[in-house]
């Protein structure tokens, strides 16, 4: 889009530009009774951004995979070069991860050690994947052509089986705890052999150290026995695997006892279309005013604060 | 908070957090970075600028006031420690030695790492000519070299609002921008761990789901609708249904020479049941051919300059007329949805009841296989008439007609070629033409989306369903922050510096 010569909204030199490429200053001479000005202005700001837009955008952004303004190629903020755009799971992968919990019920560490997903996106994967399928079986519309378009604009992780494969990320992130981001001068002799574990109670009784609070400290003593003299990764990997597995089944089972114990407390009968549960309640832990944290619901002369002023009623969970 | 009235200004521009082609240009003429270090500005001047534009970015929807309360002085990061490490060294590598002058420090965890190392080399090519003085040996890049080897903390400074739901939604590339994220919260469109929540405040925990509605997901990405598309569009399909009746009806008419015009142009289907009383079964028969012939008409347009792969407007709009009218020749009630595999099966009975359906090869095999000998069957009248008979209908001049022809050809449809069009028909169903959506059909994605797509690692997202999961709190690691951030190392530290609050 040219600029329209308007009033002395222009520079000179944008003017020399104007006259070879804008028709309105011909269309203007045949018309030259009118002498109101087009309302219509563009500012020299504005004619630039047209211009990049054009020249520049047009063609760079509407491409069928990842292009960021960069400099890096990974990088869509120009004036921050410390965020990059970073990879998410292919299509392929997030299917794998999901046959393998689900289907082969691999537990979902194990999972995440063979193909080097953090554990938490190993549950959140198989947990969307969970939902997806629902919503198939109920035939619900899925965004296709939004999902596809998405997928070609991100950068993607590949995976596959036996490869050398680049890791998706860190399995074993450790984060940094508050008590450790502290300046510390430790006076220590110079035979002591100091470990991180030293280290940890330097900063607090309490700490623990950074095996302790490792998120797969079960690989760390496979790494070790590997290291040892005649041993094997891949036996202990598979001994690995086999320990998670139980690991986890166990953790299943104990859930399921659990919520089975809570269901015997309530006493159900059904009538029509309700169904009421009962539940035994002592009175006597609603506290010395009738209002403790965890006392249940509205009592008959005790007012609910919840409609006063100032109260924040936004939850900060939600169940 | 309300939008404020320059919100993509030109002259003294911000960096939002939206997808709009302003905030593009903006973003590559390098509006987001450090202004140059010149001493002219006191310690509290460079403070204020920092601020100011950091929040104009950082929920600028959000009051002042609630965002001082959000603040956290605590900035969160990891190290990833590999088990291999852990298992050879127990730490004592780091300090042994020391005192005696020695550097044992060349083990650590860092030896260690395997996952993919960020790129560090400039392009030749830039965006924007500012971008290029940036990228090489100006004063603020060359400050900022050695912070690529540390943790940069100061870029975690808006971290707590990265979890809120709104700033959760927009960043998860389910909307255009955080207010319209807001928006879609407020209006009942978002749903955590599968209640509906109606706080764009509220404060993902770790593990909790957010789903938005695919509707509005689609409103908020796609490209907006053109009013004068729309109505071309709907003009060219009124058209196309309405010359498609008048085939149908045209094509009764002259098969039925006792039944009054009068019927006919009542509608089709009630001059159908008028007149099977009066017709026989071969006429039935014929006419039903005829019928299904004027029918496929179109279909074959599409079928046989289907070299692209991609369906333009005109394809789906004769695809979509195919799909009504023969639900309307396989005796469906009007507006009944039918899959497209049923569609095929039922039709491919009708022209296999009606001898239309030929078992051979495709065309160009066909052709092939007459090289070797085999003769090409020449169409006979009865086929040519059909044809002409059905392109005049179709309203063709005579150049038209015989373009037309040497498009479609005297044959019926092949297997293979009902076949692709049930694929045809499954990828316009996908992504169909449908004037009652909001937002521009088919479905495509918002001009330069491609420059903000990307989904930080502390969100885990299905797009086909429209739904994520927040895993963690994001954390800084060496050389990476993980909020998304436009602003560099310096500016984040003055705003950090400022909301310390220390003089």
């Amino acid at each position: 889009m040219a600029p329209r010569i308007c009033g002395t909204s222009t520079t000179l030199a944008s003017l020399d530009a104007c006259l070879q490429t804008s028709s309105y200053l011909a269309a203007h001479a045949t018309r030259s009774f009118s002498l109101t000005c087009r309302n219509e202005k563009i500012t020299k700001g504005r004619y630039e951004m047209v211009k990049w837009i054009k020249e520049k955008a047009m063609n760079n952004f509407d491409k069928n995979h990842p292009t960021y303004l960069g400099p890096h190629v990974d990088q869509p903020f120009p004036s921050n070069p410390l965020f990059r755009s970073q990879s998410v799971l292919s299509e392929s992968m997030k299917n794998r991860i999901y046959t393998q919990v689900m289907d082969h019920g691999v537990a979902m560490k194990a999972v995440s050690e063979e193909m080097q997903v953090d554990v938490r996106r190993v549950a959140a994967v198989v947990r969307l994947k969970e939902l997806e399928n629902h919503w198939k079986l109920e035939g619900k519309k899925f965004a296709t052509p939004y999902a596809k378009a998405v997928m070609k604009m991100l950068p993607q992780s590949k995976w596959a089986q036996g490869d050398m494969n680049i890791p998706h990320e860190p399995i074993n992130d450790i984060p940094v705890h508050k008590l450790s981001m502290q300046q510390l001068f430790v006076p220590v002799s110079e035979s002591r052999h100091f470990t991180r574990e030293d280290a940890a109670k330097a900063f607090h009784e309490g700490l623990l150290s950074a095996d302790k609070r490792s998120p797969q400290r079960e690989l760390i003593e496979i790494e070790r026995q590997a290291a040892e003299e005649g041993g094997d990764r891949a036996t202990s990997i598979e001994e690995f695997r086999k320990e998670a597995q139980e690991a986890e089944e166990e953790y299943a089972a104990e859930l399921a006892r659990k919520s089975e114990l809570e269901d015997a407390k309530i006493k159900k009968s059904r009538k029509g279309r309700f169904e009421f549960r009962i539940k035994r309640y002592n009175s006597e832990t609603v506290g010395k005013y009738g209002r403790a944290r965890d006392a249940t619901g509205w009592r008959y002369g005790q007012a609910l604060q919840d409609r006063k002023r100032g109260m924040v009623k936004i939850p900060t969970s939600v169940p | 908070m309300r939008k404020p009235k320059r919100f993509y200004s030109l002259n003294r521009p911000k960096v939002r957090q939206s997808w709009n082609k302003h905030n593009l240009y903006n973003l590559a003429r390098m509006v987001g970075d450090q202004p140059p270090m010149n001493g002219m500005r006191t310690f509290f001047q460079q403070k204020w600028d920092a601020k100011a534009r950091t929040r104009g970015y950082h929920g600028d929807h959000i009051p002042e006031k609630k965002w001082i309360r959000l603040f956290d002085r605590r900035l969160r990061s990891a190290v990833d420690m590999p088990p291999k490490y852990l298992a050879l060294n127990d730490g004592s590598e780091q300090a042994a030695g020391r005192g005696s002058g020695l550097t044992t420090n060349q083990v650590s965890a860092e030896n260690f790492w395997a996952t993919a190392e960020v790129s560090n080399q400039f392009p030749d090519r830039v965006n924007h000519p500012r971008m290029r003085s940036a990228s090489r040996l100006s004063k603020n890049t060359l400050l900022a070299q050695p912070l690529s080897n540390m943790t940069p903390y100061m870029q975690m400074t808006f971290a707590p609002l990265e979890r809120r739901l709104d700033t959760a939604i927009f960043r998860a590339l389910f909307a255009s921008s955080v207010r319209q994220a807001r928006q879609f919260v407020i209006h009942g469109a978002v749903k955590v761990n599968g209640k509906k929540m109606v706080h764009p405040s509220y404060q993902l925990n770790p593990g909790d789901m957010f789903q938005v509605d695919v509707e509005k997901v689609l409103y908020g990405t796609g490209q907006q609708k053109i009013p004068q598309e729309s109505v071309r569009f709907k003009s060219r399909l009124e058209k196309a249904e309405e010359r498609e009746e008048k085939a149908q009806a045209q094509l009764l008419k002259e098969n039925s020479g006792e039944v009054e015009s009068e019927s006919a142009e009542e509608g089709s289907e009630s001059a159908e049941g008028a007149k099977s009383a009066t017709l026989s079964e071969d006429e039935q028969l014929a006419l039903r051919e005829q019928l299904l012939e004027s029918l496929l008409v179109d279909v074959k347009m599409v079928l046989r300059d289907k070299t692209r792969m991609k369906l333009s407007a005109k394809d789906k709009s004769r695809l979509r007329v195919f799909r009504k009218s023969a639900a309307k020749f396989l005796a469906r009630p009007e507006g009944s949805e039918i899959e497209a595999d049923e569609l095929i099966d039922e039709l491919q009975t009708q022209m296999k009841s009606l001898n239309m359906y030929s078992y051979g090869k495709t065309r160009g095999e066909a052709s092939e296989g007459a090289e070797e000998g085999e003769e090409v069957r020449e169409p006979n009248e009865q086929q040519k008439q059909r044809i002409n008979r059905a392109l005049d209908i179709e309203g063709l001049d005579d150049k038209q007609k015989e373009m037309a022809i040497k498009v479609i050809g005297y044959e019926h449809l092949k297997k293979s070629e009902l076949r692709n069009l049930a694929d045809l028909l499954k990828q316009e169903a996908e992504n169909p033409i449908d004037e009652s959506k909001p937002y521009a059909t088919p479905w495509r994605p918002r001009p330069f989306m491609s420059a903000f797509a990307f989904i930080p690692r502390y969100l885990e997202v299905n797009p086909n369903i429209c739904a994520a999961v927040y895993l963690r709190h994001p954390v800084a690691r060496k050389g990476l922050g993980e909020v998304p951030t436009p602003f560099p190392y310096f500016t984040s530290q003055l705003a950090h510096n400022w909301y310390l609050g220390r003089g």
